[in-house]
């Protein structure tokens, strides 16, 4: 099966549709790349090393 | 069966249990826990014996009984009540003044097992807690009590990381009908590694093989070793904690540096935003709600159920915040985006100009997740938020669980409400530009369709938003 059931949400009416290469989210993108994906490289590095150091963290 | 009743004043008059009950089951230590804790609205205390108690018959047979030295197979079992019982024939009638219940084991060293006791059986219980609904059953009746289990170590199959998982499990197994019940040694012996040695008698556990004990009952665990975060700002590793805690969802503390484990359930009473920014001199655009939270609450196998934990010493307990070393927390399937990560991308939206807050110098940020579900049902009885933010939230799809970020000008949060309250998608990647369903400031929202159109939306409200209640569906409040 290949159709489209068409639905509407409340919203719809009077939303206007963010295009992603608009202004605001090109501006935002920049932001993106520049201030939170490299923490998140950060973040998800520590993860990863603390499933190594769990196993050196002994309890009763 | 019932073997007698006691009828008591305070906590103090415990010792009466003595007449009945051996010393191998109810240790002087364990009776200065009664004194000490439980709590002086109790007016009856219930003893059934013999009582089958699953927990310790699977140790039992699964340990005990294979040594040389016999062991009763049978427990006590004490059940409390707020008002006075004459006789059992009024039992029926006292069904609502039932506080819980304590299994008392014959296992000398630490007597105490499954315990189900209501918050209000502690003495000055102040807090937020997970809960579920347990029945007991005594004569035929059954006895409702809300509570987070607890037991103690046995010291023989089962260390404190054991009864802390233990705890967990039951807890999920009572509340979701996805998770399986496991009983005492069906715990102790899920570590499969064994390059550490026997598991049984158990002579203690990493945290890494706590991690294997949750991913044996069906839980998919995420671990938080706190050096990992002692650059930078060291409070992120509690603001963490808090996250999760806030979640409903209890986690796994270890202590290497005390060789201990406890479960943290739920956290202690909040404290004024206003006065907390004025003590701390904050001056950043958010403060972590976790910052009005001086405490934790927890099940120390040490000790009974709803304990506190904190920067300082709380109430006599040995253990502060600063003691826990990490955290093993037992997600489900379906989150996959975790805390720290939320709390690292939140913040961008407003700097990177996606939505405008309003002037106040600082807004409270508390980060819980909860199940779309949940969410949805709050919404419904949200008399005081916008009609339009709340059916287009109760229309978009969303995913089992969600990440929700409400922020709050210090005033609005003191008083149990929020400015703004974003809402993400926690089955995104970590590294996606866009994970929110929904964010918004006073004057528009942006909704992102993110399963069935795939398209973003941004909508403009009528009139601009006030503030709206907080969600509290995660925890129970008791005072």
């Amino acid at each position: 099966m290949n159709r489209t059931i068409e639905i509407q949400y409340c919203f719809e009416k009077t939303a206007t549709v963010l295009d992603r290469d608009s202004e605001k989210l090109s501006k935002y993108s920049r932001h993106f790349k520049e201030e939170v994906l490299p923490e998140i490289r950060d973040i998800e590095k520590k993860k990863a090393t603390a499933r190594e150091l769990a196993y050196q963290l002994r309890v009763s | 069966m019932l073997l007698r009743i006691f009828e008591i004043t305070s906590s103090l008059d415990c010792t009466k249990l003595w007449d009945v009950i051996p010393k191998d089951y109810l240790s002087d230590s364990l009776m200065a826990l009664f004194q000490r804790q439980l709590s002086d609205t109790i007016r009856s205390i219930v003893v059934e014996y013999p009582y089958i108690d699953k927990d310790y018959r699977s140790t039992y047979y699964g340990f005990y009984s294979k040594r040389h030295r016999s062991y009763d197979k049978f427990c006590f079992r004490l059940h409390f009540f707020e008002q006075p019982i004459a006789s059992e024939d009024v039992l029926p009638e006292a069904v609502n003044s039932y506080l819980g219940s304590i299994v008392l084991r014959p296992t000398e060293v630490a007597p105490l097992g499954r315990t189900l006791l209501s918050p209000r059986a502690i003495k000055g219980f102040n807090g937020y807690l997970c809960e579920t609904e347990f029945i007991n059953s005594l004569n035929g009746i059954e006895l409702p009590v809300r509570t987070f289990p607890h037991t103690m170590q046995d010291t023989d199959v089962t260390v404190c990381a054991h009864a802390v998982c233990w705890m967990i499990a039951r807890y999920y197994s009572e509340r979701y009908s996805v998770y399986p019940e496991r009983l005492t040694y069906d715990i102790a012996s899920a570590i499969k590694d064994v390059s550490f040695g026997r598991t049984i008698p158990s002579r203690g556990i990493t945290l890494g093989q706590v991690s294997e004990i949750l991913d044996s009952i069906g839980f998919y665990p995420e671990l938080f070793v706190h050096e990992l975060y002692m650059e930078g700002d060291p409070d992120f590793f509690h603001d963490i904690l808090y996250c999760y805690v806030e979640s409903g969802i209890p986690v796994v503390a270890a202590m290497h540096g005390k060789a201990h484990a406890v479960a943290v359930i739920g956290h202690g009473a909040l404290v004024s935003a206003v006065d907390t920014i004025t003590a701390l001199n904050w001056s950043g655009q958010f403060l972590p709600a976790r910052r009005c939270c001086p405490s934790f609450v927890i099940n120390d196998d040490n000790r009974l159920p709803f304990s506190f934990i904190g920067a300082n010493e709380v109430s006599g307990n040995p253990y502060r915040l600063s003691d826990v070393d990490g955290f093993a927390v037992p997600l489900s399937e379906k989150m996959y985006l975790s805390a720290d990560n939320i709390l690292k991308i939140y913040p961008k939206w407003a700097s990177g100009g996606l939505v405008q807050l309003g002037a106040e110098e600082t807004y409270v940020a508390r980060v819980f997740m909860t199940s779309s579900r949940s969410y949805k049902r709050s919404l419904t009885a949200s008399a005081d938020m916008d009609p339009m933010l709340r059916k287009a939230q109760i229309e978009l799809p969303m995913p089992k669980f969600i990440w929700v970020i409400e922020l709050s000008a210090p005033t609005v949060y003191d008083r149990g409400q929020v400015n703004y309250r974003w809402v993400v998608d926690a089955t995104a990647n970590p590294y996606e530009e866009y994970p929110f369903l929904m964010i918004h400031d006073s004057e528009k929202m942006i909704l992102y369709d993110r399963t069935y159109r795939g398209r973003m939306y941004e909508v403009e409200f009528e009139k601009p938003l006030t503030p709206f209640t907080i969600f509290k569906n995660n925890l129970m409040r008791y005072a």
